[in-house]
Formats: structure tokens, C-alpha cells, sequence
């Protein structure tokens, strides 16, 4: 499979090339446009069995779907052109074992040596991280491809590194983060705007996305018109 | 000795494109070895390992060199004990103080978590009875014509147990108690009309607002008008010190609980008046029925009628309700008569020697009209 990132980073689309034979699982409603040598199989399970209605119940509380898409070329050098529902950018992540966490919502696509499950952080990172209660897991081989709200950027952390709430994409298990507070004082820290933030320590990559949805929601909710 | 078994894991290493990738971990006797998927391995030595532990689940553990060019990391339960043992003790002081560290960490997140959530229960349940108590205490502020309401639905769709006594010598004579004990009671402006029903009930209830029910079956077991005018005034106390709101409040869910702080009566209201006309109208707590006695004591006792009356008809009934104790409603489900007894005797030595009138009140003829139905002959 071979890939292009389109008109990044605000309204980013993915374009992927697939040859006869080669597939690639993406979220539910995804697909922008394709060629015609697609066929399409939705089903709550891993392409070629593993998973099932579980771990389809448990994405559903990490914010994706029940219901995976897996589309399979039948012909050589067929596009297939795939973007995320708010406007943002489009990330690739190529997997070498191991395993990613990522933010709810997020997850975009992935081949299908790479296994979609949903974890939970613990119940402070629940309340304080500003993302949902359950993240998706995924872990194994291949291609990942994974949206942001805004531009993604990546940071390799070997040592500490501090986010704010509501700004992660994703993150490499190796990871470790908490919830702490943005500055020494517990008053400073709310004054400053900032809050609580997330404190990641260990070695591995972290990916940030520049703006945050619930922000941009309370921002523009109150000026819409009402219908 | 060969390695024993394998973990899934992973290193990183600038040799690798990427720096990182997945890896099958062996515990040879040379060390820690990390073969990744492409075939390159690694060899990390036991005595060159650092160990540290973290990772998104905060127990994956890392072994890392001297200068941090190589980590091999496994998340696997069983990895420590294996790398202890393979090892062969070296590696077991480091894992014991990481894993000891880690268990503290998370007795730590797990204390939080029960503080919080007890916190959190505490609060609920201070706000749930916070609410209640403070609407119990808002129904006092709140106008007389809420009660009268209450009382006249209630009224309305209450089935009394028996025909209403229009015998002008029986009523009469029970509305002049009534209209004696009025300019006395505690709250002005309320109107006690007075309804005598014909049913075998020993029995006299009051609604809120004003409404009094006096049955005949009452009325037969009472030696003097003394005695009824000292229940009818222990009623009226509860009219005028409104227990029957304060009942309501503290029957009402918590929505109309919450309605009735903001100051919509509405739900107070309709609850009200079908608790009345449902549940039983004797049914007020022991403050408030201790309350209503020493309310009418007061009452009583200014408008010149001996409250002594209300004592002895604590006794007569207490007797009666020794051999059929469901036949006296009036007294069945008011709690402890022996102390309210004693209690009216104490606050009738505390008001001294004063000279009462008798009511004028020919008590036998009532008892024989009310007797036959209290139909006018």
C-alpha cells in the first residue's frame, strides 16, 4: 500500500493506493471517494476474523464505531481517497509491533496486521485529560493513519514532556503520562488559563494536534444562530 | 543453560530506522536479547542493565544501558520474576524496590480514587438531605392559603366512612369549642370549620388549613365536653403549626423538594393533597403530636377551658385501647401515651390554680343524639 497525505494540514485527506489483493480497515463513513475495482465488507470484527462484538462494544466507548470498514482492491493500482469527519490533519504511523494509544475519534485507518481495541487509563486521566474515558489501542504491524483537529505534530519524548488537556492524538505505550497541574501552585495554574496538563515521562512518540474540539464547540456554540 | 521462554516486547535504538520497533525478548545467559521482526538482534547484558518501569499501563519495565543507546522493553506479568531469575539475583534488588515503588504508586491512585468517590457520596447525600431539611424548614415561610388549598382538595376527594351529622345541637355545640379555642390560636386568619360525621370510628383528624373532622364514635366515648375540647384543640395545634406541610415536606421526593426551595408550590400542592386523602391523617411524627399537645394546652388554657380534659381522655382511651387497641384510631397511632399524659400533667402544674369555666354544654344530650345518628328529630 503506498500512501499520500493531501492538502495538509487543514483539511487533509489521505490517498492510498492499493494493489490487487491488498486491504485496509478505516472508520465508518471515511471513505471521501475510490475507485471502482473496491469491494467493501463492514463487519464489528479484525479483517480475517479476531475481535468481534466485544471489543466492537468497547471502541464504541472509546468514540469510534461498532463497525469496521474493510475495503480490499480486486485490481491493481486502486485509489481510494479517505478523510476525517472534522477539519484537521491526517497523520502516518508505521507500526513495528508494539503498540499505540490514541485519543477517541482519532483513529482513522489502519492495515490489517494492526488490531483495534479500546483501554482505560484509570479514573483520573478519565475525568482530568480532557479526552474520553476509554482510548483506542492498536497494536501490531502496518500502516496507521490517525486525525487531528488542526494540525498534528509529532514530538519524540526521551525524558518529560508536558500537553495540555484535550490536545493529545496519540501516544507510543512506552509513554507513561499523569494529570498534574500547569503550574507549582493549584490557583496559578487555573488563573494562568492553563489548568491541568498532561505529564508524559519515558521514551517514545507522542503526537499533539495544534487545536482542541470541546474548545473550538464552546467558543462557537454560543454565536451560532438558533434555527 | 539456554534462554527460557520469550515476551513480545520491543527496543529502541538508533540503529533502527524510527528508533524503535517491536521485538521477541529472550533471557539468554548472556543477557537480555531483543530480535526484532526485520532480524536484527540486540544483546543487553545483565550487569549493564539500568532498570526503570513505566509505560502507558505503568508496569511495562525498560532495561537500559549505561548511556541509553539501547532499551529492550517488555510489558509482559510474568517478565519480572523471569529477568529475576535469569539474572540469577543480579537484576532482583532493582525489580523489588521498581515493583515495590509501583504498588505504592498505585495503593496512592487507589486511595485518591476511594476519597473521591466517598467525597462524592458524602456530598450527594448531604445535598439529598440538605434539601429535604431546608424545604421543611421553606414550607413555614410560605403562605396559610397553600395549607387552606391543600385542606379543601383534600377534603373534596376524601371518603369520610360515614354520613355527615347536620344535628344543629351536636355541631353547635362542638363549633362553640371551636369558636372559643379560634381567637386563641397561634396563626390568625384561618377559618375551623367543623364537620361531625356519623360512623363508630373513636376518631377526630384535622387537614391543613382548617378542616375538622370529629367522628360520633369519638364523641360516645367522651365523659365531657372538656375531654373533646381538648381534642379538638390538640387538632387545631396541629393546623396552626402547620405539621401537615411539614409532613408533606418531608414525604415529597426530592424534585418537589427542590421545586418547593425555588418557590413553585404547584407539586407541593397536588402531593399534598393526595397524601391526605390517601394515607393515614393521624399518621404525624412524636415531636409533633407532643407539640400539638402542649400547643393545646396554651390554647386551652387561655380560652378558659380546663386542659385536664385532654389528659383524661388520654386515659380513657389508653384503657379501651388495652383491649382492642385498632378500634381507637385517634390513639393508635399516637406514639407513648403514658409520657404525653405525663407531659400534659406537667404543664398543667406549671399554670398554677387558674379557675376555668365548664363549657355550657348539655354533654349527655350530645352523646344521645350523636348516638342515634345525630339525625334532627
Amino acid at each position: 500500500m503506498q500512501y499520500e497525505i493531501l492538502s495538509r494540514p487543514a483539511a487533509s485527506a489521505a490517498k492510498l493506493t492499493l494493489d490487487a489483493g491488498e486491504s485496509v480497515t478505516c472508520e465508518v463513513g471515511a471513505m471521501i471517494a475510490m475507485s471502482a475495482g473496491f469491494t467493501v465488507e463492514t463487519t464489528s470484527r479484525k479483517k480475517g476474523g479476531g475481535g468481534g462484538l466485544i471489543k466492537g462494544l468497547k471502541r464504541i466507548l472509546a468514540g469510534e464505531n461498532l463497525f469496521l470498514n474493510h475495503f480490499t482492491a480486486t485490481a491493481p493500482n486502486q485509489t481510494l481517497i479517505i478523510g476525517p469527519g472534522l477539519l484537521g490533519d491526517i497523520i502516518h504511523h508505521p507500526m513495528k509491533g508494539g503498540t499505540v494509544v490514541v485519543q477517541g475519534s482519532s483513529w482513522l485507518a489502519s492495515g490489517i496486521g494492526i488490531d483495534i481495541d479500546a483501554t482505560w487509563q484509570g479514573l483520573g486521566k478519565a475525568l482530568f485529560s480532557g479526552e474520553r474515558m476509554f482510548w483506542v489501542k492498536c497494536s501490531g504491524s502496518g500502516d496507521l493513519f490517525l486525525n487531528s483537529f488542526g494540525a498534528i505534530y509529532p514530538v519524540d519524548v526521551a525524558g518529560e514532556y508536558v500537553v495540555d488537556t484535550g490536545h493529545i492524538v496519540a501516544f507510543e505505550d512506552t509513554l507513561q503520562f499523569h494529570i498534574g497541574k500547569a503550574s507549582k501552585s493549584l490557583v496559578g495554574s487555573f488563573l494562568g488559563g492553563e489548568g491541568l496538563v498532561c505529564k508524559f515521562s519515558g521514551q517514545g512518540r507522542l503526537y499533539c494536534q495544534t487545536h482542541n474540539p470541546p474548545n473550538f464547540g464552546k467558543l462557537l456554540g454560543p454565536k451560532l444562530k438558533p434555527r | 543453560m539456554t534462554g527460557e521462554a520469550t515476551f513480545p516486547g520491543g527496543v529502541f535504538s538508533e540503529r533502527i530506522d524510527d528508533g524503535r520497533a517491536g521485538a521477541e525478548i529472550e533471557l539468554s545467559v548472556a543477557g537480555v536479547r531483543a530480535r526484532t521482526p526485520d532480524g536484527a538482534e540486540f544483546l543487553l547484558p545483565y550487569a549493564e542493565c539500568r532498570l526503570e518501569i513505566g509505560g502507558a499501563s505503568g508496569r511495562m519495565i525498560f532495561c537500559r544501558n549505561r548511556d541509553r543507546s539501547l532499551t529492550i522493553f517488555c510489558e509482559e506479568r510474568t517478565f519480572a520474576d523471569a529477568l529475576s531469575r535469569a539474572s540469577g539475583g543480579l537484576l532482583s534488588e532493582s525489580l523489588g524496590e521498581l515493583l515495590a515503588a509501583r504498588r505504592r504508586e498505585s495503593r496512592r491512585g487507589w486511595w485518591i480514587a476511594a476519597s473521591l468517590a466517598l467525597g462524592i457520596a458524602a456530598l450527594l447525600v448531604a445535598g439529598f438531605w440538605g434539601v429535604r431539611v431546608a424545604a421543611r424548614a421553606a414550607v413555614h415561610a410560605m403562605p396559610v392559603a397553600l395549607d387552606e388549598k391543600i385542606g379543601e382538595l383534600a377534603l373534596k376527594s376524601m371518603d369520610l366512612g360515614g354520613p355527615e351529622v347536620h344535628d344543629p345541637l351536636v355541631v353547635g355545640a362542638l363549633q362553640a369549642i371551636v369558636d372559643r379555642l379560634a381567637p386563641h390560636a397561634a396563626v390568625s386568619g384561618l377559618e375551623f370549620r367543623l364537620r361531625v360525621v356519623d360512623a363508630p370510628i373513636v376518631n377526630a383528624f384535622a387537614l391543613p388549613g382548617g378542616p375538622i373532622v370529629v367522628y360520633t364514635g369519638l364523641i360516645g366515648k367522651a365523659a365531657g365536653a372538656e375531654e373533646v375540647a381538648g381534642v379538638i384543640g390538640h387538632e387545631m395545634a396541629h393546623v396552626t403549626a402547620r405539621h401537615g406541610l411539614e409532613r408533606i415536606a418531608d414525604s415529597v421526593g426530592i424534585v418537589t423538594a427542590v421545586q418547593i426551595l425555588v418557590g413553585d408550590t404547584q407539586g407541593l400542592v397536588a402531593f399534598g393533597a393526595e397524601l391526605f386523602t390517601l394515607a393515614s391523617v393521624n399518621s404525624y411524627s412524636r415531636r409533633q403530636e407532643m407539640a400539638a399537645d402542649e400547643e393545646a394546652v396554651r390554647m386551652l388554657h387561655a380560652a378558659g377551658i380546663d386542659p385536664a380534659g385532654l389528659a383524661r381522655f388520654f386515659e380513657v382511651l389508653d384503657r379501651e385501647q388495652g383491649d382492642l387497641p385498632s378500634a381507637v384510631s385517634w390513639i393508635s397511632t399516637h406514639p407513648q401515651n403514658q409520657a404525653r399524659i405525663a407531659q400534659i400533667r406537667g404543664r398543667l402544674a406549671a399554670l398554677g390554680e387558674p379557675s376555668y369555666q365548664p363549657l355550657a354544654v348539655d354533654w349527655a344530650e350530645v352523646r344521645r343524639r350523636a348516638a342515634g345518628g345525630g339525625q334532627v328529630e
